[in-house]
């Protein structure tokens, strides 16, 4: 039943990536969903790390560059005729330098698991980011390489002058990607990498090698965050030193670990998740990055397993409470959620408004109402919901406290 | 051989910085497993509750109560936040310092402004204290040098001589027995989380004027922190300590050294190759330009050769 | 009535209303307007919007019709900066204007080349109001791309201009980021002085790392070591204030030649540790308007700092609006082409004196000051800091210099 649900909902998603670009969407939306799909295949091959095996890294970045700057070369050198590779077999060039440095690098990486991985991936990404700067021979400096798509040598025939043909190309790949890897944790070896994630030891027992399956995994991993810096440099031509940055693998691991780490599917949720909030939130308000942190940190806090934890105990949630269960918990818990967060949003406007708006005396709009920033009435009003939030929420948490025991598992 | 001793006192100087920083570091780090991503911004906090106060006061009463602040309110963060992530590991606990680091710097933004603020040095320090072969050096660096060498000196005796810094000690080598001793670990946590950020902060204090105080501080402070702990040893204060200024010497040593592979070349009689094509910049790349991934590379050098760090006591 | 014959009613009764009431015109500002760099976007955003407003209060173009100016937030990521563009043209916007970061302009430079080459019935006008970068006016000039700010070569020329007149000066030291902006720096210098004072020694030539220094003492001690008499310098933000501090703690007393000295936060950050050593090359400081007793630009700053409550750093910005009010005017109308047309040759009588648009690389010439930062005779402080800035030298826009060839290709 679940398992045909999981199955039933990628089909509708992929349906709706496939259908969108025909619906009349803008450039916007196209190259939104472009970025969607680089961002889905990396988080994907992050989690190959993470989730899978263990590793916690902090410069997944780095093979994602290597894929972006060895496609860009490559690019040109099929523009100019230096390569016969059709357009389309590009990301197999990128996916081949992200395997090369990851076989390289992993040598001596993944020897250990926990904080020595990671702070060796953490030294490694700064040194990358380091030579990269200063090679501009190679990297471009801040000016970056660029290149230009339209080689004139596709297998289709399509220019890929257009967003939504190179979009159709990156979905392509990026589905293909995707159920390789899902595939791939199937398979025994994915079993051997939880296996050593979970007790490294244990494995050692039965006669395999950690070390081994720790470095087959990150060379998967090394390979599709290639295979998506492919993706990313055919879609945007241009890349400099920034995109094999710390940022970049911040951004991953966040993505990643919101999404749900122990789901296969997770990062696909938490790439999505976050990527549009990136983009989307930055267009409705000035302290999206107030909200994303706050947003962030209650996920952490709430939800241990991620948004796919979420999504999948909610129906057996449903199930447990009843319908009489459900519409007291949500009568509780609405006025709480609704109090807090919308004194949150007016207090956090209103002083965004205040100390970093071009003129604080302009009326700003706060839930499709202009209000004065220089009158106290708001402020109150703000004021007064997040008190009465809280306290109603010290009264639902004293009132469910001798019922429930505490699991931590909030949800 | 002045230059060189100047040098050596710069070194140092920046070294007993780092140190300060990555103390408290160390100290979350070694007891509670948490890699602190906003370390740097209590940092920051320091510096800025520094320059509040001094506002309204001196310099004085920032040095004083900003880090007593920044602690007060890492113990609540360690209380009403990390503590609840605990249960859910260490990545989360990460993460969730990740989060936090974001905040306060959005915060920071928020009520302070975007620019920098002018948070100055105190009139009183504002003078130079002695000139070597024509630098001088500003009564305010021995200031700095001096807090920091009293602030080891503290937390060692801290350490040593008190009940609270023999149970951090025991905790530092074997944490599970004073699980089973039954002591108040919770307790022990919020304590040191609270008192390692306010580290932070004391340096944020004396290094804010020195420096620049801005919203962009604490992110500049980078992941250098990480690399001190890291190679100086889980759970040895004194390899952070040793690793600080190694890392302190070794970087302004560097900034001096101009020599690039062309001019090796040239002095063993050589001609350096015309350079072109790709890479060509390796002819002409100097220890000075090198200083600043310097440490990275000693780290990764180090955890392949030495995993444990330079005088950590137990592996991750 | 079928669907289709509804939808044909409304978008024509659309395209007829826009018609008819097109009496705004479109202007895309893309900076970062959140994060780390939230306070450059926010500076040069007030100013872009200033500059439109001083069009708009002037009767605006055409027929009364207004500059609208729509922000977009890049979080200067040069990914978003593209995805911005998109949106922006999805919006039916066709005048770009960025400038913030040297490798997001030429992103976006690159972005938008493709683009009109893509789609030549389309093209898209690219305002840069002060891009360092000086390849943006060389190789790679394009025909729908202006800049109305001199780049480091102009300014550094205007600065060594001054240098080749003291006689003071006898050894210079060059210290900058070791990055593109900082390489160039060092280049003009050298290459400027060798033939307007070939009797100056160049006695250093130093990159240190972009934005990681945090005690710039032991590069102070070389300076100080190499009995220099002057430092050039293109730093900027944290790594110019700590460099000056450093100076001045370590007793430095040597000249510093600048490009960035004057904005945002700096003379702050840098108080009396740069008072009067500390040289500026700009296109506009405080006391411009009083040292050429200009009454309608000494008002115009005092507008902007009633409005902002801050100093007017970027007189250029202003003058980019005018002039593409001016352009618009002169072609009639708002598309692209004909303003890229107007634009071209354009002579303006701008705040600051006569400015000229080169026709070949779309490079503005406009006066460049030299300048001291000084208490002594200053009537409009910097940032409230009790100092301000005296010219020294002035240069004409006529004899501004710049030795590009590049010309750009009509389409």
């Amino acid at each position: 039943m679940k398992r045909t649900l999981i199955i039933l909902a990628a089909l509708v998603a992929l349906g709706a990536a496939l259908t969108l670009p025909y619906l009349g969407a803008g450039r916007f939306v196209i190259v939104l969903l472009t970025q969607l799909a680089i961002m889905v295949t990396f988080a994907m091959s992050y989690n190959v790390n993470l989730g899978q095996t263990g590793l916690l890294s902090f410069g997944h970045a780095v093979y994602l560059g290597a894929g972006v700057f060895s496609s860009l070369y490559l690019i040109t050198a099929i523009g100019a005729g230096h390569v016969a590779l059709p357009l389309e077999m590009v990301p197999l060039g990128g996916a081949f330098a992200g395997f090369t440095l990851a076989a390289i690098l992993g040598l001596v990486s993944v020897r250990r698991a926990g904080v020595i991985f990671a702070m060796i991936s953490l030294g490694l990404a700064e040194l990358a980011v380091a030579a990269a700067m200063l090679f501009p021979s190679v990297f471009g400096g801040e000016q970056g390489v660029s290149t230009d798509r339209m080689v004139d040598f596709s297998l289709t025939g399509l220019g890929y002058g257009r967003p939504q043909e190179i979009y159709m190309l990156v979905l392509v790949w990026a589905v293909i990607s995707v159920a390789a890897m899902v595939y791939l944790s199937r398979t025994p070896l994915g079993r051997l990498a939880n296996a050593v994630r979970d007790n490294p030891q244990r494995v050692e027992y039965l006669g395999y090698a950690p070390y081994w399956i720790r470095y087959i995994q990150f060379c998967i991993a090394g390979t599709f965050a290639g295979l998506a810096g492919s993706l990313f440099a055919l879609t945007y031509e241009i890349a400099n030193a920034s995109v094999l940055g710390i940022h970049m693998s911040a951004n991953v691991l966040i993505a990643t670990y919101l999404g749900g780490i122990t789901y296969v599917l997770g990062p696909v949720v938490g790439a999505l998740m976050v990527t549009l909030l990136e983009i989307n939130l930055s267009r409705l308000t000035e302290a999206w990055l107030f909200y994303y942190g706050l947003l962030f940190i209650a996920i952490i806090l709430f939800a241990p397993r991620g948004i796919t934890g979420l999504l999948v105990d909610a129906p057996g949630a449903f199930r447990r409470a009843g319908i009489s269960g459900m519409v007291t918990t949500l009568a509780r818990w609405v006025p709480v959620v609704g109090l807090i967060g919308g004194g949150t949003v007016i207090l956090v406007e209103l002083c965004y408004h205040v100390s970093n708006s071009f003129d604080p005396r302009e009326p700003l709009t706060l839930f499709w109402t202009p209000v004065s920033a220089q009158n106290w009435a708001p402020w109150i009003t703000g004021a007064v919901m997040m008190v009465a939030g809280l306290g109603l929420f010290a009264l639902n948490r004293r009132n469910a406290a001798p019922r429930r025991p505490q699991t931590g598992d909030a949800s | 051989m002045d230059t060189f001793i100047f040098v050596l006192v710069n070194g140092l100087l920046y070294g007993m910085l780092l140190f300060m920083l990555s103390s408290g570091l160390t100290l979350i780090f070694s007891l509670m497993g948490v890699l602190n991503f906003a370390h740097a911004s209590f940092y920051m906090l320091g510096a800025y509750f520094a320059y509040q106060l001094s506002s309204f006061g001196s310099f004085w009463l920032g040095l004083i109560l900003a880090p007593l602040l920044v602690g007060v309110l890492g113990a609540a963060i360690e209380r009403f936040g990390l503590r609840v992530v605990h249960k859910h590991g260490h990545v989360a606990e990460l993460l969730f310092t990740f989060g936090l680091a974001y905040l306060i710097e959005e915060l920071v933004r928020l009520i302070w402004g975007r620019q920098p603020v002018p948070y100055r040095i105190p009139e009183s320090l504002d003078f130079t204290l002695f000139t070597v072969s024509g630098i001088d050096y500003s009564a305010y660096r021995a200031f700095m040098l001096l807090i920091a060498v009293a602030m080891f000196v503290a937390v060692l005796l801290l350490l040593k001589r008190t009940r609270v810094g023999l149970m951090v000690q025991a905790a530092l080598s074997h944490p599970d027995v004073l699980w089973a001793m039954g002591h108040n670990v919770p307790r022990l946590f919020m304590l040191v989380f609270g008192g390692g950020v306010a580290l932070a902060g004391l340096a944020g204090v004396i290094g804010g004027n020195y420096l620049v105080t801005e919203p962009g501080m604490a992110q500049q402070m980078g992941t250098i922190l990480f690399v001190i702990v890291v190679f100086g040893g889980l759970g040895s204060l004194l390899g952070a300590f040793l690793a600080s200024l190694i890392i302190g010497i070794a970087q302004t040593l560097m900034v001096t050294m101009d020599t690039t592979l062309s001019d090796l070349v040239a002095a063993l009689g050589g001609t350096a190759p015309n350079a072109t094509g790709m890479f060509r910049e390796i002819w002409t790349i100097a220890p000075s330009n090198l200083a600043p991934v310097f440490p990275y590379l000693l780290l990764v050098i180090l955890l392949i050769v030495r995993p444990r760090g330079l005088l950590g006591t137990r592996d991750s | 009535m079928t669907l289709k014959s509804i939808l044909a009613a409304t978008v024509a009764t659309g395209l007829l209303s826009s018609a008819a009431i097109a009496d705004t015109i479109r202007i895309a500002h893309i900076d970062p307007f959140s994060g780390a760099f939230s306070n450059v976007g926010a500076v040069n955003g007030k100013h872009v919007q200033f500059g439109a407003d001083v069009v708009n209060g002037a009767g605006g173009v055409l027929d009364g019709d207004t500059l609208e100016i729509v922000r977009f937030d890049n979080k200067l990521s040069a990914q978003e900066t593209v995805i911005a563009f998109q949106e922006a043209l999805d919006q039916g916007i066709r005048i770009i204007t960025q400038a913030t970061s040297s490798g997001v302009a030429l992103a976006l430079a690159d972005a938008v080349q493709k683009y009109n080459r893509r789609n030549p019935d389309d093209p898209v006008l690219y305002l840069n109001y002060g891009s360092a970068d000086p390849s943006l006016t060389r190789d790679k000039c394009d025909y729908f791309m202006f800049r109305f700010e001199a780049h480091s070569g102009m300014k550094q020329a205007a600065a060594t201009d001054l240098i080749a007149q003291d006689d003071s000066i006898k050894k210079v030291y060059i210290i900058g980021q070791d990055y593109g902006h900082g390489h160039e720096v060092s280049r003009y210098t050298k290459e400027m002085l060798a033939e307007k004072r070939p009797d100056i020694e160049i006695v250093g030539d130093e990159f240190h790392p972009f934005g990681s220094v945090k005690d710039f003492t032991p590069y102070v001690a070389k300076i100080l070591s190499s009995g220099a008499d002057a430092v050039v310098t293109g730093n900027f933000g944290s790594d110019l204030t700590l460099l000056i501090k450093a100076a001045n703690s370590a007793g430095l007393s040597a000249k510093f030649f600048t490009q960035y000295a004057g904005t945002f936060g700096t003379p702050t950050a840098i108080g009396d540790a740069g008072k009067g050593r500390v040289y500026d090359a700009a296109p506009w400081h405080p006391d411009v308007p009083v040292e050429q007793n200009n009454e309608a630009s000494a008002q115009m700053a005092k507008d902007f700092e009633t409005k902002y409550d801050s100093d007017l750093y970027y007189v250029q910005i202003v003058v980019q609006m005018q002039m593409l009010g001016e352009a618009i005017n002169a072609a009639g109308s708002a598309e692209p082409a004909a303003v890229a047309a107007a634009l071209e040759n354009m002579s303006f009588d701008g705040p600051t004196g006569p400015m000229q648009m080169r026709a070949s690389d779309h490079q503005l010439f406009h006066p460049l000051f030299v300048s001291v930062f000084t208490d002594d005779g200053i009537t409009n402080d910097s940032e409230d800091t009790g100092l301000g800035w005296k010219t020294l030298l002035k240069v004409d826009a006529d004899q501004v210099s710049d030795d590009s060839t590049c010309q750009v290709e009509k389409p």
